[in-house]
């Protein structure tokens, strides 16, 4: 993968949803620590919490409100001023578009100030090169895994911009299965990792639920049919602490071993050796158990962003923004966003 | 106008309306679909834009407030106007291809985005009745009148 | 001084440039295309004044009321430059720069309503301070037209989109003779920038973070605890 370095600083910054991200990257392949100089993230899940899910006239409000002390705290990490910036990048989509607007005006208003190129990223490209951040990263082709609570999807990598989906999600993702089944058990919004936690608890066999589309060829996902069987073996049961951790495992097991199961048909599929786990699901320590296991018994292997990284935030963004800048591409004075962005359509760098 | 009520007591029901709809679609539609949060908007679109041969994942536009589809004669769109705070709000989304005669346009909580919609066609109420559903489809424009006709 | 000043906070989209004495402005009633069209228009403004970027004092913005993405929008543009060029933010009421497009007599109050859809109006009233500026006769509110409160004024002028869709409404609760009444009004930039050096020399300017949004409209999605009880 040709990724050039960017020597100047380029400011990161991420609205497309509840977290607001903030970074700077002064992008050098080879360096230690990939030139990350500072990296702040604010996250609104508090403040949807009470509503039971993402508000997104509320969550515009929260960025508005604090991205500029978050630059400010970046800068101030990295012992930066504004006129050091060699560039901005902000996610332009897809997502939110109330929120993608409030960093897309920010940033793109930052860089005409300063008279700097300046760049919208496409959110999940963030989430495809954030491994780039670690030490060793994977060199292209790999197949990466993308799961959040927003998105399910297995993807092919050969190059910047050069990406084909090999699978997706028919309907729910996985991490909104993980909430939406959290739920209907009784707990509180986000209870993904709450229902993840509880599983570790829980006994193995006690309870046993299919693994969608897995008896059939495809890279496909879908697990809105997996809530209703949960809901079905939960409402039949006694609802003691102990059967919610059993069917909190056997659920998280269902999910773990579709997903494992797709990914493997998917490195077989392209021949790629390497596999990219991104998104907030990437976090899940049975997923990354059990696709660290099936790497070493097949012989491919796995590559973990850390958790910061896995999760939406500043850096990725700054990275991907940081590589297309490097290859002279930028945005004109629009601002525009796209709510609806086909990652296939991106260019190639 | 004309108007008529369709028991759903199970999920087969739902997909069965979904069919005959989709048979009777004739061009572009603007469909709003009124009902309490859980009365089965969601469930009800997903099956009539499965029964127009959408193929790729059908999301809920909670969030995003709009999903769009391509159909053979044209594009779908599905709207979710539950946490829409302003309906200005909709203008930023570019919306204008909704106006498109040959637009299928499916809207979950019309009320909230009163103004900025294109009229309507066919009104559909979606009540909770026994243990299923009962919906009442309601013609709004001519065009709405005869596709309830070809309903039968 | 040099001043850029932002409004984008209704249909209307316009950029004014506060250079000495005077006052340059572009604008365009463009919904939807506000984020396409400041910074090309700010470009023009500053070309057009020989003015550059970094000899700006103070950025203003329309800080709302209107609508929240376009309020949002202006607040963003304008946090952003002031950031990087160091200067501070001020942010100026979109009501006040919408009563300025009203007939300036002191004799006549100024009723400034802004149609808020879902039924209701953004509205305030004023009174020219005979200097260019304005005094406020109450506060900024959102409500319906026909639970509007006036104060007492012998002779009113009406401004704004609330005019032109509860014009009828509106006329019920004025307070005194209807002078001159106009629907298609909208803030401007060039108001925004008026209003912006003034409060600039009072000292009113506002470092970036803290130039933000005045939404009115505060309640905007029910808690769990809510629906539950609905």
């Amino acid at each position: 993968m040709d990724t050039s370095d960017f020597s100047k600083p380029v400011l990161g910054i991420e609205t497309s949803c509840d977290e607001t991200g903030v970074a700077l990257l002064r992008w050098q392949p080879d360096a230690p620590g990939r030139g990350l100089l500072a990296h702040v993230l604010y996250s609104q899940i508090k403040l949807h919490a009470d509503y039971g899910g993402v508000v997104p006239e509320l969550a515009s409000r929260d960025h508005v409100r604090k991205l500029l002390p978050l630059v400010r705290e970046a800068l101030a990490q990295a012992g930066l001023a504004p006129a050091d910036l060699g560039g901005v990048a902000y996610t332009a989509g897809p997502g939110l578009v109330g929120a993608l607007l409030v960093g897309a005006a920010a940033g793109r208003a930052l860089a005409w100030a300063l008279g700097v190129p300046a760049i919208g990223v496409h959110h999940m490209e963030g989430h495809l090169l954030a491994p780039l951040l670690e030490d060793d990263p994977p060199a292209p082709p790999f197949v990466a895994l993308l799961v959040s609570g927003g998105h399910s999807m297995l993807v092919e990598v050969k190059g910047i911009g050069r990406y084909r989906i090999l699978g997706d999600t028919l309907d729910d993702a996985a991490g909104e299965a993980f909430d939406k089944t959290a739920k209907l058990m009784g707990l509180p919004y986000p209870g993904g990792p709450a229902l993840a936690k509880l599983a570790e608890q829980g006994r193995p066999g006690a309870f046993h639920f299919s693994r969608p589309m897995t008896d059939r060829p495809g890279l496909d996902f879908s697990f809105s049919g997996l809530k209703t069987q949960v809901l079905l073996a939960w409402q039949q049961s006694d609802q003691s602490g102990q059967t919610r951790a059993d069917v909190a495992r056997a659920f998280e097991e269902a999910i773990v071993d579709t997903l494992v199961i797709k990914c493997r048909r998917a490195l077989e599929a392209t021949g790629a050796r390497r596999l990219v786990i991104a998104g907030g699901v990437g976090a899940n320590r049975r997923l990354r158990a059990e696709l660290a296991a099936a790497g070493g018994r097949e012989g491919f292997r796995t590559y973990f962003p850390r958790l910061a990284f896995c999760t939406d935030n500043g850096a990725m963004i700054a990275l991907a923004g940081a590589i297309r800048l490097a290859h002279g591409q930028h945005q004109d004075e629009r601002i525009q966003v796209f709510p609806r962005w086909d990652l296939e359509s991106l260019p190639a760098a | 106008m004309s108007a008529r009520q369709v028991e759903l007591p199970d999920e087969q029901a739902t997909g069965a309306l979904a069919q005959a709809l989709a048979a009777a679609l004739d061009g572009g539609l603007v469909i709003l679909l009124h009902g309490e949060l859980g009365a089965g908007k969601t469930s009800f679109a997903r099956a009539l834009l499965r029964a127009l041969g959408v193929g790729e994942r059908i999301k809920s536009p909670t969030y995003s407030l709009v999903e769009s589809y391509r159909l053979p004669g044209g594009t779908a769109w599905h709207l979710d106007l539950y946490r829409i705070a302003d309906p200005a709000e909709l203008e930023w989304l570019g919306l204008d291809a909704l106006a498109d005669p040959s637009a299928l346009v499916l809207v979950e909580w019309p009320e909230r985005g009163e103004g900025a919609l294109p009229p309507p066609d066919l009104r559909i109420r979606l009540d909770y009745a026994g243990g299923g559903r009962r919906a009442e489809l309601e013609a709004a424009s001519p065009r709405g009148a005869r596709l309830l006709e070809r309903l039968g | 001084m040099n001043l850029l000043a932002i409004e984008t906070s209704t249909e209307a989209c316009s950029v004014a440039l506060v250079h000495g004495e005077e006052i340059v402005a572009r604008g365009e009633l463009a919904p939807r295309r506000h984020a396409e069209l400041v910074l090309p228009m700010a470009d023009a403004l500053l070309a057009e004044a020989g003015v550059g970027r970094h000899a700006l004092d103070a950025i203003a913005v329309g800080r709302g009321p209107g609508a929240f993405t376009g309020v949002r929008l202006g607040v963003s543009l304008a946090q952003g430059m002031a950031l990087a060029l160091d200067v501070p933010v001020v942010p100026v009421s979109s009501l006040a720069a919408l009563a300025l497009e009203a007939p300036q007599e002191e004799d006549a109050a100024i009723l400034a309503a802004i149609d808020a859809r879902m039924g209701e109006i953004y509205a305030a009233s004023y009174r020219p301070d005979g200097a260019g500026g304005l005094l406020a006769l109450d506060r900024e509110r959102v409500t319906t037209a026909e639970a509007l409160e006036l104060p007492v004024a012998a002779h009113w002028q009406v401004v704004g989109t609330g005019w032109a869709t509860y014009g009828e409404a509106l006329r019920g609760r004025l307070t005194g003779a209807l002078r001159t009444a106009g629907g298609a009004h909208y803030p401007q930039a060039r108001h925004v920038a008026v209003l912006a050096v003034r409060e600039f020399r009072a000292g009113r300017a506002q470092a970036p973070e803290h130039a933000l949004p005045v939404y009115l409209r505060d309640k905007v999605a029910l808690t769990l605890a809510e629906q539950g009880k609905a």
